[in-house]
């Protein structure tokens, strides 16, 4: 039955692939500058990218990883009193951060895996690249800028 | 899920890396039949950078994410592609370091196993592969200041190959470049014939008594799955070290299977320079520090911002910022020879649940600390401002002391973000029953037919690229296999004869076989022996035998092959089916240069008309890919008329434009035959010339013929009308002329020729010469009367054969009746102009001749 399951799984759910999007969101940085319609074009791709990777594990992570997916958007209204996706940017950011250097390994874990990934597809984007290949004559940008 | 389907091939190799494609080349290469299996797609590498987030997608096992679990998580990653992890690693080209062969000779009891064993087969790989140091290409700025950190440290280092083919103008790296599976031996593979099904997951081995029969495959098209099964005489197990234990296991095969996985844990950093190095423009770097190897390599990686940023990820709040800096930086790694032995087990319930366990040791703790300190050093030495290594909470490293500092205090095992490519030894080969799941050669522990052969053989880690060592190892142990079966065939191969004592006849018996007959002992097959050993009569080209020719005869294994000892001494023979996909190997084995004369066949099968498909169609399929492989010259393969039906008049006669218009399951299953050969032909690699000859007749003749003449004796031989249908008939020394002038005549090759006696007679000259042959050479009183039938009676038996080959069946008797009311005649003029062919045999001296023949062998007519 578990078996069947999994087999027969959706890709991933609306919800959990907006929730996802949302994560993704808060991971990728500003930098480099682009205009919105290239950024939503690019971020749509990577969280496409990131939803397949997901899609794609093993049938036994995958599940866990549905699941875990879930928790991390409705665990949420314990701390905050709504899930994740309801959240305004700025406590998604530190709803991120607070599973980000979680005590509990897998709850790591799970940030890490999308963080990973969003960030290798991001910044091997072709829309990104050209823009990181027009920025690499310009002066080097401050630090804090960039944490920004 | 549709119909289950179901597949059976000689030899079946599970994966496409770089231990199957090369085990399916070779085989394929030596006349096996081979089906190659792949997990993966069949997509274009040449096309698809092997570090870019879509290969990585499309190319990469579960996308890049495979974890091995332990103490500390480390990522796996291996190709799940056409070609294996050889699409998608960095073509690095190691040879096996010397320490490995005394320490595998003594811990796994390794037989066989040197390096001058090895030796041809590295240097073999090192020229198809086309393993190569840069040439005429600028050092990368990356490797430009690695190496002058390295000189700086005075640190020993080398040069690193790789398979790789320069093109002008082209970096030597670009993807289409690198010398992977997919540009070298899979396309060898498939010109020798092998047949490769992708996207084919093997989900479990059928086996019982030590024998595997076949493999459970689940294809995968799009969203739809279908099962086939899949069976073979012989399975290689090629699916890398993680999924060749994960498939036995499945099996229920776990003897020291999964139990003994190595690794080379890896550590990696970012280092910042102040010059530019646009190293994601670049090729990989190409030192490698030996310093501290064999437990230490320390080298430079792939660079693209995406893994930069990757790298960066465990601490991106914190280094983000680097990320400006990308231009300037370029990443090294520092690999450690693993220290402990890692488990692969499968999930029960999940085709894809498999679960790699390894644990880092304190020695591993120490190699991956101290490694990547010296890899601070170096990079320090080279200028790097900072440097960012794949620690977790752990601070940015901006000198050489404080890298130092992994030396005194190790780096938490816990802090470290690992990867590795290199798994390995998961089923080790070797006589050590506590400890190997092979054989010295990867036959798998109490299996006949199950081998393994890729990395997982590898008894421990060699601390290099596996992928050398993957592949030297199995070009030798496809050898063995190869040699194996060598031995077990010419166990059933009489070699010289009953007097073989004598040391000439050995010698020549050994010798390389310049002719090569399937067929014998049968009809054509044995008068065609004879012909050789004592010549043609009548034929002033052929009349006197060839003293040194050697003849290798394939011969069915329930015939008796003592004609042929008779025949000659020096008859050397093989005992196999033609159905059977080793026969054609063996009979063709040191044949390069041989004629074969393909004579072997199935007119009248027992009961099923498969036979047909099987022996006429399949058997010369078998046969003439073995005689590519071995290099045999010219096929010389006897068909039929029957391809080409009747004739539509009397006095029609087919030549060599008539249209094919084959005649129940006999004519078709020849046609095939035909087109095979003729498709060997185009191929450029074989001559080939066709003989189709009509009604035999002649000496060794089988009991349908004597039967023959019996009825005629007896007055029953039907007579379908007026008995006037023409039929070509060909006295078998006719034929054999032809069969000889085929093989010698240089023009002939691609051609096809009608052989047969001078002229067609009709069925009343037939009867009449038969009956006047009987009665007036041997005495034999013969009855006046004739068994005259209406030709209605022909059609009617053509209707019944019709419809019971319909059904699979065949009953020879009908299907004789429904050709005799018809005329198949055929010119000869073809065969007399171009191969200078005059038959010398007419009707009625060849009757005389079949009759003493008879006569001498003790049959009754």
């Amino acid at each position: 039955m578990l078996r069947l399951f999994v087999q027969t799984m959706p890709d991933l759910a609306p919800t959990l692939r907006h929730v996802l999007g949302d994560v993704i969101e808060r991971i990728v940085p500003s930098y480099p500058v682009m205009d919105a319609d290239t950024q939503r074009t690019v971020h749509a791709d990577v969280t496409r990218y990131v939803a397949s990777q997901i899609a794609g594990m093993p049938g036994f992570l995958r599940l866990p990883y549905f699941l875990a997916l879930f928790g991390f958007n409705w665990l949420s209204v314990l701390r905050n009193g709504r899930p994740f996706r309801s959240l305004p940017v700025d406590r998604q950011a530190s709803y991120l951060a607070l599973w980000n250097d979680a005590p509990i390994g897998p709850m790591r874990d799970f940030v890490k895996l999308i963080r990973s990934s969003a960030l290798l597809v991001y910044f091997d984007h072709p829309l990104v690249m050209r823009q990181l290949e027009a920025e690499r004559r310009l002066p080097v940008p401050s630090r804090d800028a960039a944490n920004g | 899920m549709t119909t289950p389907t179901s597949i059976h091939t000689q030899i079946l190799v599970i994966g496409s890396g770089a231990g199957g494609a090369a085990t399916a080349a070779t085989l394929a290469s030596r006349g096996y039949e081979v089906l190659l299996l792949e997990e993966g797609p069949h997509l274009d590498t040449s096309r698809i950078a092997s570090s870019s987030p879509e290969a990585i997608a499309r190319l990469y096992r579960n996308g890049g994410l495979t974890p091995i679990l332990g103490n500390q998580t480390i990522a796996y990653v291996e190709g799940r592609c056409v070609g294996g992890s050889t699409e998608v690693n960095s073509a690095f080209w190691h040879r096996l370091p010397p320490d490995c062969y005394h320490r595998w000779r003594t811990d796994a009891v390794l037989s066989e196993f040197s390096p001058e064993v090895m030796e041809p087969y590295f240097e073999q790989l090192e020229s198809e592969l086309s393993v190569s140091y840069l040439d005429n290409a600028a050092l990368p700025r990356s490797s430009e200041l690695f190496r002058r950190g390295i000189e700086r440290m005075r640190w020993q280092y080398t040069e690193v190959p790789r398979c790789q083919k320069q093109n002008d103008g082209a970096s030597p790296f670009a993807p289409g470049n690198k010398q992977s599976m997919q540009r070298t031996f899979i396309p060898k593979a498939l010109a020798a014939g092998t047949q490769l099904l992708s996207d084919c997951k093997a989900l479990k081995l059928r086996h019982e008594n030590g024998k595997v029969s076949g493999v459970l495959v689940q294809r995968t098209n799009g969203a739809a799955r279908q099962h086939v099964e899949v069976s073979a005489d012989t399975v290689f197990v090629c699916c890398g070290a993680v999924q060749t234990p994960a498939l036995l296991r499945r099996s229920g095969i776990t003897k020291n299977v999964g139990d003994n996985l190595c690794i080379h844990p890896m550590i990696k950093a970012a280092a910042v320079f102040d010059d530019e190095i646009g190293a994601h423009e670049e090729a990989l770097p190409i030192f490698q520090v030996k310093q501290f190897w064999p437990n230490i390599t320390i080298g430079g990686s792939v660079f693209s911002p995406g893994f930069l940023a990757m790298l960066l990820s465990d601490n991106w709040k914190m280094n983000q910022h680097a990320m400006h800096d990308w231009s300037h930086m370029a990443l090294y790694y520092a690999a450690t020879r693993g220290m402990n032995r890692g488990s692969i087990r499968v999930l029960p319930g999940f085709d894809d649940g498999v679960v790699v366990r390894y644990r880092l040791t304190e020695a591993d703790q120490k190699n991956i600390s101290a490694g990547l300190a010296h890899l601070g050093e170096i990079l320090f030495a080279a200028g790097a401002k900072v440097i960012y290594p794949s620690l977790r909470s752990q601070p940015v490293l901006k000198s050489a002391d404080q890298c130092r500092g992994f030396l005194k205090e190790p780096i938490p095992i816990d802090a470290m973000g690992l990867s590795t490519v290199h798994a390995f030894s998961s089923c080790p080969m070797g006589e050590n029953p506590d400890f190997c799941a092979t054989d010295s050669f990867g036959k798998v522990a109490g299996f006949r037919n199950l081998y393994v052969n890729d990395a997982s053989l590898i008894p421990d880690s060699p601390g290099v690229n596996p992928q050398g060592t993957t592949m030297a190892i199995a070009l030798r142990n496809v050898d063995h296999f190869d040699s194996d079966r060598g031995r077990k065939h010419k166990g059933s191969m009489h070699i010289g004869s009953r007097t073989a004592a004598s040391h000439t006849a050995a010698s020549r018996s050994a010798a390389k076989p310049s002719l090569l007959i399937t067929g014998a002992p049968g009809w054509l097959g044995t008068r065609l022996v004879e012909v050789l050993v004592k010549g043609l009569p009548g034929v002033a080209a052929f009349s006197d035998p060839e003293p040194e020719r050697v003849i290798r005869c394939l011969v069915h294994p329930s015939s008796n092959p003592a004609l042929l000892n008779e025949l000659s001494p020096d008859v050397q023979f093989v005992s196999a089916d033609i159905t059977d996909p080793e026969a054609a190997r063996a009979l063709c084995a040191d044949a390069e240069g041989a004629v074969l004369f393909h004579i072997a066949g199935i007119v009248h099968p027992a009961r099923r008309t498969s036979e047909f498909e099987q022996v006429n169609v399949e058997g010369t399929r078998l046969l003439l890919r073995a005689a590519t492989a071995a290099g045999v010259r010219r096929v010389v393969a006897v068909s039929s008329n029957s391809p080409f039906g009747f004739n539509p008049t009397h006095d029609h006669l087919f030549d060599e434009s008539s249209p094919y218009n084959p005649y129940m399951g006999y004519g078709r299953s020849k046609r095939r035959m035909e087109a095979l050969v003729q498709e060997a032909q185009a191929s450029g690699r074989l001559q080939t010339v066709i003989i189709r000859p009509p009604w035999f007749y002649g000496p060794h003749q089988p009991p349908r013929q004597t039967l023959f003449f019996k009825m005629i004796k007896e007055g029953r031989f039907p007579i379908l009308g007026d008995g006037t249908q023409k039929r070509s008939m060909a006295y078998v020394d006719n034929i054999c002329q032809g069969l000889l002038l085929a093989a010698t005549v240089d023009n002939a090759n691609g051609e096809a020729y009608w052989i047969a006696d001078e002229r067609p007679y009709s069925i009343n000259e037939i009867v009449d010469t038969v009956q006047n042959v009987m009665e007036e050479e041997f005495g034999i009183a013969c009855s006046t009367r004739r068994t005259r039938l209406p030709a209605v009676a022909g059609s009617i038996a053509e209707l019944i054969d019709g419809t019971l080959q319909s059904l699979g069946l065949y009953q020879q008797k009908f299907h004789v009746l429904s050709e005799m009311g018809r005329s198949i005649a055929c010119s000869i003029e073809k065969a007399k102009k171009d191969l200078g062919y005059a038959p010398t045999v007419e009707l009625r001296q060849g009757m005389l001749e079949s009759l003493r023949w008879c006569f001498a062998n003790g049959l009754r007519v």
